[in-house]
Order: C-alpha cells, then structure tokens, then sequence
C-alpha cells in the first residue's frame, strides 16, 4: 500500500511540476516537409506538411497571408515569422474557413489584425508566438479544437470601441492549455483568453490593461476553467480574474487570482486561491 | 500478478500516456546563418545558430551580441564559454540591449559574469544551460518575456559581488519549469535562486543556496507575482526564507518548500473553499 501511494504521488509531482509538458528539444527538421510556402499570399490545397524556411513579410492590406484551404492541412514554420508591413486590422496571418483536421505549429506571426483564424472542427494550434495582434492573437471556431503552449504577447491596438482577445476559443470540446499570455490591451473590452463549451487548463495570463473597458483574465461560457494562473499587473486596470456566463453552467477549480476587483463571477468556484 | 508487477505497469502506462517531450537529434535546418568564431554581433533578424562549442578569453563586453530585433539565437547544444577570463571577468555571455522579439534556446552558457542577459520586449529564454556563471545566471528586462526550461548550475563566485541569483527577472515576465543548483556569492551578501517583480513563477526547482556570512537564502524573492507549484530544497537546513515576499503583492500556492528557516513570508495563500 506504502508504495502504491509513492508511486502515485511520484506521478501527481511530476505531472504538477511539468515534468511531461515541456515543449520540443531540437531546433527544427525539414524532412517531414511535403513542400514549401515562398512567398505571400499563400493558399494550400493539397492535404500535407507544409513548412516555412524563412521569414516572410506580407504587404497586404486585407485578406489572409496564408490560408489553409484543404482538410488534413499541417503548416509548420519551423520557428521563421510571418510579419504584416502594414499592421491593419483587416488581414489574418493564418486562415482556414470551413476545412477540418488542420494545425498550425512553430510560427511567429506579428502585427496582423488576427494572427491564427480557424473555422472547423478538430483543429490544433500549439508552439507558436503572436506578437502584437490588433485584435485576437488566435481564434479558433469548432468542435474538438486544441490550442496549446503558445505565446500570445501585446494583443490589441488602440481601435475606438474594438474588444480584444489573446486567445477566443469556441465549440464543444475546445480544449486551450498551457499557453502563455502576457500584454493585452485596447479600448473595449480587453480579455486574456475567451472559451464557450470547452476546458481551460493550466494557462497563464498576465497584464491585462484596457485603455478605457473593463479587464478580464478569461471569460468563459459552460467551461471547465482549471489550475490557471491570472495576474492583473496594470495598475489601477479594474476588472474580473474569470467572469462566466450566468446563463451556462462553469467550474472554476484550483485557479490562482491575483490583483482583479473582482476574482471570480458567475461560475462555480471550487478550492481557488484568490487575492485583490 | 502481485502488486509490485502492478504497480509497474501503471506507472508505464501512466508515463507512455502522458504527452512527453519529442527528443529528437537537433538539426540545422532553419539555420540562417552561423556564429563560428567569438566575439560576435548578429544584426540580421532570423535564425542563428552555432555549429561548435566556441571559447573566449575576453573580459568586458559581450561574447555574442544581439543587436537586432526578430533574431533567434540557437546554439544547438553548443557552449558559449568564458572560463579563461577568470573569476573577476565583467563580460556578458549573450547580451541583448533594448531589442525586442529575441529567442535564446539551446545554449551552454559557462563563466561569464552574467551569463544571457536581454533588455527587450518579448523576448525568450529557453532550454539553455548556465553553468558557472559568477554573479548572475540569466537576467530579462523588459515586458513579456518568458523564461522556461532551463538549468542553471554553479552560479556565484565573483570576487567583488555581494550577491548572487541564478535568475532575475525585473519586470513582467514568466519564469517556468527551470531548475537551479547551486548559487553562492563570495561576498557576505544573499543567494537568490529566482528575483522577479511582476509575473508568474511556475513549477520551478531550486536548491543549493549558500548565502554569504550576513546573507540569506531566498529560494524565491518576488513581488505582484504569483507563486505556485515551485519545490524549494535547502540541504543543509538552516537559515533563510524560500519564499519572500516582503516587496508585496505575492500569492502562493502548492509550493514544496523544504529546509527553511521561514518558507514563506508574506505571501497570501489561503486556498477558498473545498478542492
């Protein structure tokens, strides 16, 4: 019995301390490239690996600089950025609309109105880095969707009334986990992270500072919001740690709060640490 | 099948179904460019690597330089070493200076006085080894940086230095999943394992802190910062704290702290509510 529960507890310590999450160890491997994106705009339509091997800047004032348009899409940039010159509102680093089975992986994506735009079912976004989108750094539409260990830093531009997101995240069975989001701001409603029907696990959001809106760390609608970590760092920023929906049922359990007027609202809160 | 054989196959199925990192060989494939000799200056933004363990002997200034935005810097595995110029060496072993969107991963960083040191946006530092670096291990300025999967060995040993930190993270930052061994200043001042204001301290290991002679270990000193899941270890036990928030502002949560005089001061970390 003394050694089931060491073994038991070996596990839960190295599962709490991440031991298993930490991300790749190797720089970047082309062999799994089915070929190569050169130039911007971009459209795949040929099912595959698709793989970046240098940094690409786009002077595109609407539209998407790459788009997915097949299911059973990968893109991996193996680490290399996609920047938009212009830094509008109105282009999208990576789009797909209506195809399913697509990841985006290994990208830096920078100063575009969206960074990442998936509608569709079983999508995985994991390992990049957003900088400076004006809008939502990632935003996923559909059933089954994982966004996982990215970074998400200095979302929002100042657009008059415009609400901003690091990540938004809708359909049942999202899943947003581990990722990193620091820096969002705006002139409405600036949000860390936004969920509707879906497990948020593990997160880290920090510094959310809106010029004029309120601040909300995650707001979440019939979601399962779990071991996060939120810190309101802007001083004097006013705002909510989780604010739910209360016309949909969530949990909140062993989230850490700090520094937000109000920690929690609208969601049943089990065994969270919480501090204005 | 008795209960040792099951106890086994439940921590194999348990490890095999767990998301484990990839290890795969490194590779040269995104590399833009090569960093071959030191000193050096990397002014173009993309991917640069190293392809060998590179030595210098200089004392001042920096053995690599970043003195652009946008760069990667990968090494690869390979050390950026610094042992020659000795103990009193001011040189910085990868420094950075108001750039932003900077990534440092994969570097053996060994003897300098500090050993990455980044003032910049956004910047990255990653699954680095410091080792023997002797007032500071690794040190980020600026908003939005992460610090995430690195070791960080030996720091400490500079003549002149009161103190000594294997990281130190001023501003808004994410300190994550890093273990630290081992830091001993040779003045009579503190061991800092981790120094940050303003951000998240997660998940990291820290042991080995040997203060000065009117010093203290501090296993964690931070303020508006959130502590949670750390393990503290002070062998042998004594004096110190291993958690400090005397600056202000810190909540702590499910940290194991071990060897401390005081584990935790002011710190709030009152868990509401059954878990």
């Amino acid at each position: 019995m003394i050694r089931r529960r060491l073994i038991g507890l070996l596990l839960c310590t190295a599962v709490a301390s991440g031991t298993f999450s930490m991300p790749a160890a190797a720089a970047e491997s082309y062999d799994n490239c089915k070929g190569y994106i050169e130039s911007l705009p971009s459209t795949i339509t040929t099912p595959g690996v698709w793989c970046l091997r240098g940094n690409l800047t786009t002077m595109m004032t609407d539209g998407a600089a790459i788009r997915l348009g097949a299911n059973n899409v990968t893109l991996d940039c193996n680490g290399f950025g996609i920047t938009s010159q212009h830094g509008l509102d109105t282009v999208v680093g990576v789009r797909a609309d209506a195809v399913v089975n697509v990841t985006v992986r290994h990208c830096r994506l920078a100063a575009f109105g969206t960074g990442i735009l998936l509608a569709g079912d079983n999508a995985v976004v994991e390992d990049n880095a957003l900088h400076q989108a004006m809008v939502a750094g990632i935003r996923t539409i559909g059933d089954g969707n994982v966004v996982r260990r990215n970074r998400v830093l200095d979302t929002g531009a100042l657009l008059y009334g415009v609400d901003t997101w690091g990540i938004d995240a809708t359909g049942q069975g999202t899943r947003v986990i581990d990722n990193d989001v620091q820096g969002v701001s705006g002139s409405g409603t600036a949000v860390g992270l936004r969920i509707q029907n879906g497990v948020a696990a593990n997160n880290r959001i920090s510094d959310i500072r809106p010029m004029d809106g309120a601040a909300v760390g995650i707001r979440l609608s019939g979601t399962v919001a779990i071991d996060n970590l939120i810190l309101q760092t802007a001083i004097g920023a006013a705002g909510t740690g989780v604010a739910g929906d209360a016309g949909a049922t969530s949990l909140c359990r062993s989230n850490v709060i700090a520094g937000f007027t109000t920690a929690i609202s609208d969601c049943t809160a089990v065994g969270n640490t919480t501090h204005p | 099948m008795n209960s040792r054989t099951l106890a086994a196959l439940a921590l194999l199925a348990a490890t095999v179904s767990l998301p484990g990192p990839v290890r795969a060989a490194e590779s040269m494939d995104n590399c833009e460019g090569y960093i071959d000799a030191l000193p050096a200056t990397v002014s173009t933004p993309g991917v640069w690597c190293l392809r060998k363990d590179l030595s210098t002997a200089q004392a001042a200034g920096a053995a690599i330089t970043l003195a652009a935005s946008d760069i990667t810097l990968d090494c690869n595995g390979y050390k950026v070493g610094g042992l020659a110029a000795g103990a009193s060496t001011d040189a910085v072993g990868v420094y950075a200076n108001g750039h932003g969107n900077l990534a440092v991963r994969g570097c053996t960083v060994r003897g300098f006085r500090t050993g990455i040191k980044l003032n910049g946006r956004r910047t990255l530092v990653e699954r680095n080894r410091l080792d023997a670096n002797t007032e500071v291990g690794i040190r980020v300025e600026g908003d939005m940086t992460i610090v995430r999967g690195n070791m960080v060995n030996d720091t400490g040993g500079r003549p002149d230095a009161w103190t000594a930190t294997a990281i130190m993270a001023p501003q808004q930052s994410h300190v994550i999943g890093n273990d630290i061994q081992g830091v001993q200043p040779t003045g009579t001042g503190n061991a800092y394992g981790i120094d940050l204001q303003r951000g998240i301290v997660r998940g990291n290991r820290v042991g080995g802190l040997l203060p000065g002679a009117d010093g203290d270990a501090m296993g964690i000193r931070a303020s508006q910062a959130l502590i949670v899941r750390n393990t503290l270890i002070q062998r042998p036990a004594g004096e110190g704290m291993g958690i400090s928030g005397e600056l202000g502002g810190i909540v702590c949560r499910d940290n194991v702290v071990v060897g401390y005089a005081q584990p935790q001061i002011q710190c709030h970390d009152v868990v509401e509510g059954s878990p």
